[in-house]
């Protein structure tokens, strides 16, 4: 009688099993497309018949547990090279703009306008006695200024933006710290789908800054940028510190909220902002800058020294009150009356057109450094260039780093359609072989009675 | 390893993106005929390219300066030798005063010689686009030579004018007034000599002129070396000019032949992966399973 029971008994827990195994299915498959989502197992840990005088007794499946199947080393692989993966992308996106402001042609731009600026002074030194050559040298200069005054706008308008994307990565940093914190108080047993949504946001998280991950137990503990910001049920946030350096070119530091202690973020797409904001905008803005003052006080030196037709002289041709490449102009006298251009390095001489001659030649005399003002400018160029490619070699190989270990976390992690329908036919069919044992056993049972 | 659903597709997303990505650029460079067209591109290349078309403005620059200069520079050579005319008519009248034993012509041949010298100053006050080419630099205002009837003044200065026609290289373009100013001075002492009628005097003024014949012989050819180191210099940067165009294409430009057989096999390559793609995706088992 014990042993038909029994019969039953299993049959009952093998329906069961396949029961909540199809619903463990059906799940994954509902979730085939969901980002971040780990599939789920119902593990069953068979029980040995127990021995027990003579007679096998027992259920013959106890202890199941449901399993989420995820790897721990893949995710802490992942989050430390995504982050990575994100400064190279925004870095090569950040200097690509920074690439873009000079003209995308290698033909406008402020290169062209310092070749016409020095054909302009040749011009006039062949025809020094000349109106429209005077006109010409003061129009090809006041191009070449408000293209200097535009480049660097355009500098200051980028890196004003970048400030203003740098407070919402903070904002998002912040928001996603204080839900990974919600979540480790929520979550103090094996919830999977919290799992997975905890998971989901350190993903986030690992897209903009640098982190290292460490699970205690059922909560975790996060780093960003080497300073402990979740512990637990806790989280504390960032501040973003804005200043101003002498020449007004913005510095971007940020702290734990309300404190002094600096937070050095390097990588993820914070990092490569800030790195671009602090170091590669105001790099090229005082190059530029170097390059404005130079022209401004070179050309200057040699003007003050020449005589106009009028035999006026010492007067400046660019503005001396100029701080750099935002505030260079032509001089407002020589902008009224081209006239005060002067051509001759001695009084009284009409067809002298030594100081034209002078100022012409200074393209080809090294002025900074041992660079001319064309090659420095050519260098800024290269710098900028160089970087972009630089970050682009960088982002493409990080890329496969990051997509190859996306890969195995989809590898153990993913939910295959073939495979689950597979089980599922499987389970269909052990459903129905556990059905017919009960209902064996039924009949089993019916026999025997009609024995009585 | 374990292939899933998720896998595939993002596998599918990634390599078709990629090999878009691909063909565009290769597109692109097709399109723009260029495969250097910003700094990033090719740093290297793209700052050779920028170096080459500074130099090809510059090379430019100094070829219109060199045709500038050849114009004032044979505008110049032009009068001395109409100059040197003159000055040959006037030995010619000398030596007819000279040996015409009727000396009542020779107040008629000082009148010629007058007029002749009226020609001469003429032109040493030449003007090209409006400058006077023999004062040196002093170009406006008043003319190199003037002429108050007994004496020729030169107002000019020594001063020589001249074009950039390479980076250090300046050529001179002009002659100044002052080489052959005796000129006057000798033709003036001719025409008093006839004028007195003083037989030693005409003698000793032809020997003057016969002097400043040679030194304007000598102001001319040295206006035509000028001319020929003008001329000379343009045939280089008539050269140079085609080399710095074909270095800058190399350095921008994109070899054509190179470049569509790289959009073939891209293209025959984003065909190929469509195809697959589209056919991998229609695999399930559902399929195969009621």
């Amino acid at each position: 009688m014990a042993g038909l029971a029994n019969l039953t008994e299993m049959g009952k827990q093998g329906m069961l099993y396949a029961q909540s195994s199809i619903q463990t299915t059906g799940k994954n498959i509902a979730n085939v497309n969901t980002i971040g989502y780990s599939r789920q197992r119902l593990d069953v840990n068979p029980v040995l018949p127990e021995i027990f005088s003579g007679f096998s007794l027992g259920s013959a499946i106890s202890g199941d547990t449901l399993r989420r199947i995820r790897e721990d080393f893949n995710d802490r692989q992942f989050w430390g090279q995504n982050s990575l993966k994100s400064q190279y992308s925004s870095e090569e996106t950040l200097l690509r703009q920074m690439e873009g402001i000079f003209p995308a042609s290698n033909d406008a731009g402020l290169r062209a306008m310092l070749d016409e600026f020095w054909v302009a002074w040749n011009n006039l030194a062949n025809d020094p006695e000349g109106t429209t050559v005077r006109t010409g040298v003061r129009d090809t200069a006041e191009i070449l200024t408000q293209t200097f005054n535009r480049i660097h706008r355009e500098y200051r308008n980028l890196q004003f933006n970048i400030g203003s994307d740098i407070n919402g990565a903070v904002d998002d940093i912040n928001n996603l710290t204080k839900q990974i914190a919600e979540l480790n108080r929520l979550n103090p047993g094996n919830n999977f789908d919290l799992d997975d949504q905890r998971d989901r946001l350190i993903d986030r998280l690992s897209t903009l800054a640098d982190i290292t991950v460490r699970k205690e137990g059922d909560s975790v503990s996060i780093n960003v940028g080497g300073l402990l910001l979740v512990a637990g049920r806790t989280f504390y946030k960032l501040g973003v510190v804005k200043t101003l350096d002498d020449q007004g070119i913005g510095h971007i530091q940020i702290n734990l909220a309300g404190s002094d202690q600096q937070v050095n973020i390097i990588a993820g797409e914070l990092g490569a902002m800030l790195k671009v904001y602090n170091e590669d905008i105001p790099n090229a803005l005082n190059h530029l800058d170097l390059l404005a003052l130079t022209l401004t006080e070179q050309v200057n030196a040699v003007h003050q020294t020449g005589f106009n037709l009028d035999g006026i002289t010492g007067m400046n041709f660019f503005d001396d009150s100029a701080t750099g490449a935002a505030n260079m102009r032509v001089d407002s006298a020589i902008v009224s009356n081209p006239f005060f251009i002067a051509s001759s390095d001695t009084l009284g001489e009409s067809g002298n057109s030594e100081i034209a001659k002078t100022i012409s030649a200074l393209s080809d005399v090294a002025l900074i450094g041992n660079q001319t003002i064309d090659e420095n400018y050519r260098s800024l160029i290269s710098t900028v260039g160089n970087r972009v490619r630089e970050a682009n070699f960088l982002r493409s190989s990080q890329d496969k780093v990051v997509d190859h270990l996306a890969l195995q976390r989809q590898a153990v992690s993913g939910v295959s359609i073939e495979e689950e329908m597979t089980r599922l036919v499987k389970l269909e069919q052990a459903f129905a072989a556990a059905s017919k044992l009960v209902a064996t056993a039924d009949e089993l049972t019916r026999t025997l009675l009609q024995m009585i | 390893m374990r292939v899933t659903d998720a896998m595939i597709q993002d596998q599918i997303i990634n390599s078709l993106a990629n090999s878009q990505e691909r063909l565009f650029t290769v597109q692109k460079q097709i399109s723009s005929t260029k495969e250097v067209a910003t700094s990033s591109d090719d740093p290297t290349r793209f700052d050779r390219a920028s170096r080459f078309k500074t130099l090809a403005v510059k090379n430019a620059q100094y070829l219109e300066d060199i045709e500038d200069g050849l114009g004032w520079n044979k505008t110049g050579t032009q009068a001395m030798d109409t100059l040197y005319d003159a000055l040959q008519q006037v030995q010619q009248e000398a030596l007819r005063a000279r040996s015409d034993t009727d000396t009542l012509n020779r107040p008629r041949i000082a009148l010629t010689v007058e007029a002749l010298l009226e020609e001469m100053l003429l032109m040493g006050n030449t003007k090209f686009m409006g400058k006077f080419i023999f004062g040196g630099t002093i170009t406006k205002g008043t003319p190199p030579f003037s002429f108050d009837g007994t004496t020729v003044t030169y107002n000019g200065n020594d001063k020589a004018i001249s074009r950039k026609v390479g980076e250090d290289t300046f050529l001179p373009i002009n002659s100044v007034g002052s080489e052959f100013s005796e000129v006057y001075a000798a033709t003036i002492a001719l025409r008093d000599a006839i004028a007195a009628n003083d037989g030693p005097a005409m003698d000793a003024a032809m020997g003057q002129i016969e002097t400043v014949s040679d030194t304007l012989l000598n102001a001319i050819s040295r206006g035509g070396s000028q001319q020929r180191k003008l001329e000379l210099t343009r045939a280089n940067l008539e050269t140079a000019r085609i080399n710095i165009q074909s270095y800058i294409s190399q350095a921008e430009d994109v070899d054509l032949t190179d470049a569509i057989l790289r959009f073939n096999a891209q293209e025959l390559g984003f065909r190929a992966a469509l195809e697959s793609s589209a056919r991998i995706m229609n695999i399930s088992i559902l399929n195969f399973i009621q």
